[in-house]
């Protein structure tokens, strides 16, 4: 924390550690010694403005602060560190397939976009893959000033993960049902309904649910047993 | 004269920070055989599945060797993506998109790569290791 | 990483990047941590204009939160994705199991979606 006389320099450096903790979060974005200088320019504005009588530990003021200098120089950088040979080729690369388009009244394919600009196939195809999709509108809302990190809301220990995407595996063997029955199941295991709820939203009994649940876990049973 | 038959092949650590690499070197290597920047998502997408297998479902454990072999013929391109990790048990059952290996997306995995090639075939013995093979041909779609 | 706004009782995700098993499971977390925080969204809209590949394991990741939504009442959505992502999206049929949105205006002017997804 500054003291009232106390050199800035000397915070800066006490808090050198926490720059690059900060700095770490957003490892692989950008190099991380260019990351740290951006947190230490955030460390900087903390230390200068930082008012002890607000009773905020230093920290929680100054590592806001850092993020959003590093948000900032990201923000410069685009969305992925891409050097800028690569990217201008990328757009010359887009412009030659919007022009083949045109001309051969087809998609071009690889071949062709790369003898348009006298460069090999596989230039094509490494350039293409660092283009990330271009934001087209103005960012209307992640801009907006109570945007935050997604980052910030990470906990420290991470919670152990759930086996996922059981939908699609479900969903051919859901396909093959019929209707009545594909309701029963969705409102049973994906919305976890009650038979009682299902049998309302159905406009039948709850025996008739049951009977149709039953029969429908059995046919995806068959299903998924490849049968 | 381009030779009638060309082939590569890329080795590397079953690591998912090799996924990425194994996208892009398949890609670039396909570049020139005639397919449009569409059809080499395609190709990228699959290759991604194949060797996400390979990191998940083959070597749980601790990382292992993911051979992926690229060769083209007559505008055939051929994408093998081999491991030497655990195997399948059953070939069949984890294709189908309801089987439940552990994480799911194996079956999600299996339906894209079938849609994304013109062919694809699985040989599997457990504890050996898993073979993917995909064909892709250019203006198939 | 990603940026993220609550709207209302919409909570918008931007993702951005390639959505693969690289990142999936910390998305996931990064997610589950902000669905937790913001108890009060009913809809969670991830914003893909800016992701430039997905894969099964992006999908699963979006299935499980998708899940989790579900079962406290709320709904997921999915905004602006590319040719690129629609594409494998459309394989996986994704659009028949959650709302797909063409942008996030689209997404954001759709308000009576909530309980069509998610009538609980």
């Amino acid at each position: 924390m500054p003291s009232e006389n106390g050199p800035h320099d000397d915070d800066v450096r006490r808090h050198a550690g926490l720059a690059m903790s900060i700095a770490r979060r957003f490892a692989g974005r950008a190099e991380l010694a260019d990351l740290h200088q951006a947190a230490c320019v955030g460390l900087v504005r903390a230390v200068r403005t930082y008012d002890p009588a607000r009773q905020t530990a230093f920290t929680t003021y100054a590592v806001p602060l850092m993020i959003s200098e590093i948000r900032a120089y990201l923000r410069g950088l685009g969305p992925l560190h891409i050097p800028r040979p690569v990217r201008e080729l990328a757009q010359r690369c887009r412009a030659a397939h919007s022009a083949l388009s045109a001309e051969l009244c087809r998609d071009p394919n690889v071949s062709e976009i790369a003898a348009r600009l006298s460069i090999s196939p596989a230039d094509v195809a490494f350039a293409m893959d660092s283009d990330a999709p271009v934001r087209s509108l103005d960012e209307p809302i992640c801009s907006a000033p109570d945007a935050r990190l997604l980052i910030d809301a990470i906990p420290g220990e991470l919670a152990p993960d759930e086996s996922v995407c059981d939908s699609v595996v479900l969903r051919t063997a859901l396909s093959r049902l019929p209707p009545a029955a594909r309701a029963v199941i969705v409102m049973r295991f994906f919305e976890e309904r009650t038979q009682a709820q299902a049998a309302t939203l159905l406009g039948i009994s709850q025996p008739q649910v049951h009977r149709i649940e039953k029969a429908a876990l059995a046919a995806l049973r068959r299903s998924m047993a490849g049968e | 004269m381009e030779p009638k038959v060309n082939w590569a092949r890329v080795e590397f650590e079953s690591v998912a920070r090799n996924l990425g690499f194994a996208r892009v070197a398949a890609a670039s290597w396909a570049a020139g055989l005639g397919f449009t920047l569409e059809e080499l998502e395609d190709i990228k997408l699959a290759v991604s599945e194949a060797v996400s297998n390979c990191i998940v479902h083959a070597y749980p454990e601790r990382p292992g060797r993911v051979l992926m072999m690229l060769s083209a013929s007559d505008h055939a391109f051929t994408i093998s993506v081999q491991d030497e990790g655990v195997g399948i048990l059953d070939v069949l059952a984890a294709r189908s998109p309801g089987v439940s290996s552990s994480p799911q997306r194996m079956g999600m995995g299996f339906t894209l790569m079938e849609a994304l090639s013109e062919s694809m075939d699985v040989t599997s013995s457990p504890g050996e290791g898993t073979k993917v093979v995909m064909s892709f041909t250019p203006g198939d779609q | 990483m990603f940026e993220w706004v609550l709207r209302g009782s919409d909570l918008i995700v931007d993702l951005q990047g390639e959505l693969d098993l690289t990142c999936a499971d910390r998305a996931a977390q990064a997610i589950d941590s902000l669905i937790d925080a913001n108890r009060g969204a009913r809809r969670v809209i991830l914003r893909m204009d800016r992701v430039s590949f997905i894969d099964s394991s992006g999908i699963g990741m979006v299935f499980g939160r998708q899940r989790r939504l579900l079962a406290r009442g709320a709904v997921l959505a999915i905004a602006g994705p590319s040719a690129r992502v629609t594409r494998t999206l459309d394989l996986l049929g994704v659009s028949k199991l959650m709302p797909v949105y063409v942008s996030l205006e689209s997404a954001l002017s759709a308000r009576e979606e909530v309980r069509k997804w998610n009538p609980k």
